[in-house]
């Protein structure tokens, strides 16, 4: 079916419907057919009645308009309806003209008729076909009129031929014309038509895929809600279940610490009193043998009970449980201690102590418990592990920090294992420390208060020379000093 | 001299082991007059019953522990020197002594160490 020029082509897909040109001449068709054979049966009886004989013209253009008025029935029948608008119009239009054979060219009103095919031509094909229609049926009449004979016609005067000639051109380029405004207007209006029609069935396709995706996502967005909310709720779940593993950890460890700490220290303090307080027990007489015993009795005790404060301050560190009370101290009264604790543990060894620090150090922040801790670990570990030279325990004040040191002419340590040490539980394996019970967390936790302290650590060592270990604690700020003196 | 060995001491301890201990070191070896109760709330009412001279304070007690024993006997009018004795290293002495203590001795030190304490602070009482 071919479709009205000019108009877009119809969205894939679609069911082919009846164009507007198609459905106007498939509206037209029947009244105009029916009233033209109205006029043929009015024509042909009257012919018959009048039994007219003059020529067989008459009959021939009358046979002729019945088998255009049939074939065009039945191509309408056969949904056809270019193909019978075609032969309408064409034949409603050259049909007249064949009338001048029998009435000539003036006056015959019969060749006005043709203008009724320029209008169905416009109507029933297309508003271009009007003009095609027109045209042709000119160039027939002008044929007509330069070849005399041809249908039988006389030979026209030129007056005669001017006069119907543009009588006829006026008429039917006019029809043809003003056909083609109309046309072409209602043309104009149904093509926008039909273009919004699709343009708004494209837009309706969009919208609805548009919907369907927004409703796609809003689903989405529902199940990772869903989701979202079921695992808060395992956060939560998890969170609770951490603090609760955390605090019975944390209350775990404060009841062990005193579980274990009270035999231990009713172990110590009987073998103590055993060995310093003999006349405690009804003055029986322990021998020197027996007593000796319980001496080792208790050093084991106070060694065990170091190994687990060791243990426990680690666990307390590692729980992020160490708390800090850090205060404005003075480190020359702790040094001092240290140096009288040191001198007890060499006893009669033959080690100098040298004290390399000078007698008003600036205040350092840091908790007193902690700093002896960390300052009898050094000094004990020196003192194990020197068998003659010297032990220097000094200290250098530098900006913001006070640098620590303590020295020592000991069996020193391997370049391998100073990297180790100060991890927990490695302890440098060799016949010296083997020959030392000792315990590995020592250094461990001696790093660890220092790092909380916001202090750094580090070791110089050579083996067989001695070792120094380092480190920092920072320097109260002069406000903090100020304060601390008001107070 | 007499009126020291003739000192009363109250010892406070809720472990009973350490208890009997520590009473035999300070009744045999420093010859005080020592009675010895288990609790915070039984000492409040020992020492008002009869008044020490000195009451030696174990810290970790469950119920009333060191620190709400010495508040409560001190709210109470006792003037007697108190020492805290304890193995819980977390406090330094100092901290004791700003709580009320008038004396720290560790129990991981020597039980020489708690004889001398309290005589000194006997003597300067």
């Amino acid at each position: 079916m071919k479709l009205p020029s000019g108009t877009p082509p119809p969205p894939p897909g679609q069911p082919p419907t009846l164009l507007p040109d198609e459905s106007l001449a498939a509206e037209l068709l029947p009244p105009l057919l029916l009233s033209l054979g109205i006029l043929w049966t009015f024509v042909f009886g009257m012919l018959m009645l009048a039994r007219y004989q003059a020529d067989a013209w008459p009959y021939v253009l009358t046979l002729s308009l019945l088998a255009i008025i049939w074939s065009a029935a039945s191509l309408r029948q056969r949904t056809r309806l270019r193909a019978a608008g075609n032969i309408l119009a064409y034949g409603l239009a050259l049909l007249p003209l064949f009338s001048i054979a029998s009435f000539g060219f003036l006056p015959n009103p019969l060749v006005y008729l043709s203008a009724l095919g320029v209008v169905a031509a416009g109507l029933l094909i297309s508003p271009g076909a009007a003009l095609r229609v027109a045209a042709l049926a000119l160039a027939t009449l002008l044929f007509l009129v330069l070849f005399p004979g041809l249908i039988g016609q006389a030979r026209p005067s030129l007056g005669e031929a001017l006069a119907l000639l543009a009588t006829l051109t006026l008429l039917l380029i006019g029809v043809a014309a003003l056909i083609w405004a109309a046309a072409h207007h209602v043309r104009g209006t149904i093509r926008w038509a039909i273009e919004t029609a699709w343009k708004s069935e494209r837009r309706e396709a969009l919208l609805r895929k548009a919907q369907e995706d927004y409703e796609r996502a809003l689903r989405e967005r529902d199940q990772l809600n869903d989701r979202l909310i079921r695992q808060s709720a395992e956060l939560d779940a998890a969170r609770a279940a951490a603090e609760a593993a955390y605090r019975s950890k944390s209350n775990f460890m404060a009841t062990m610490s005193h579980e274990l700490r009270t035999p231990l220290n009713i172990i110590i303090g009987f073998s103590s009193a055993m060995v310093d307080h003999p006349e405690m027990y009804d003055d029986a007489q322990l021998s020197p043998a027996v007593i000796a015993d319980l001496a080792e009795i208790r050093r084991s005790g106070q060694h065990l009970l170091g190994l687990i404060n060791d243990i426990l301050d680690l666990a307390r560190v590692e729980a992020g449980r160490l708390e800090l009370h850090k205060t404005a101290m003075p480190l020359n009264p702790v040094f001092e201690e240290m140096l009288r604790t040191a001198q007890t543990l060499l006893k009669e060894r033959p080690v100098q102590l040298r004290s390399e620090f000078a007698p008003d150090l600036p205040l350092v922040l840091a908790d007193e418990t902690r700093v002896r801790q960390i300052l009898l670990n050094l000094v004990s570990n020196a003192c194990k592990f020197t068998n003659h030279g010297e032990i220097a325990l000094g200290a250098r004040a530098d900006t913001y920090e006070l640098v620590i040191w303590v020295r020592d002419t000991g069996i020193g340590i391997d370049a391998t294992d100073q990297a180790r040490i100060f991890n927990q539980f490695e302890q440098v394996d060799s016949e010296d420390t083997r020959k030392h019970t000792g315990t590995g967390l020592g250094l461990a936790i001696f790093r660890w208060l220092v790092e909380l302290h916001d202090g750094r650590v580090w070791l110089e060592s050579a083996l067989g020379r001695g070792s120094i270990f380092y480190f920092t604690l920072p320097r109260v700020q002069p406000a903090l000093a100020a304060g601390e003196k008001a107070a | 001299m007499a009126e020291l060995l003739m000192a009363r001491v109250l010892l406070v301890d809720d472990v009973y082991t350490a208890r009997s201990m520590i009473e035999r070191v300070l009744a045999r070896v420093g010859g005080y007059e020592v009675q010895s109760v288990g609790s915070g709330a039984e000492a409040i009412t020992a020492a008002l019953a009869t008044p020490p001279d000195i009451i030696v304070l174990d810290i970790s007690m469950a119920g009333m522990d060191g620190i709400d024993t010495l508040q409560a006997l001190r709210h109470n009018g006792l003037v007697c020197p108190i020492l805290a004795y304890t193995a819980r290293t977390e406090r330094t002495p100092g901290e004791f002594v700003a709580q009320g203590f008038d004396a720290y001795v560790s129990k991981n030190g020597n039980l020489s160490d708690l004889l001398a304490t309290v005589r000194e602070q006997l003597a300067s009482h």
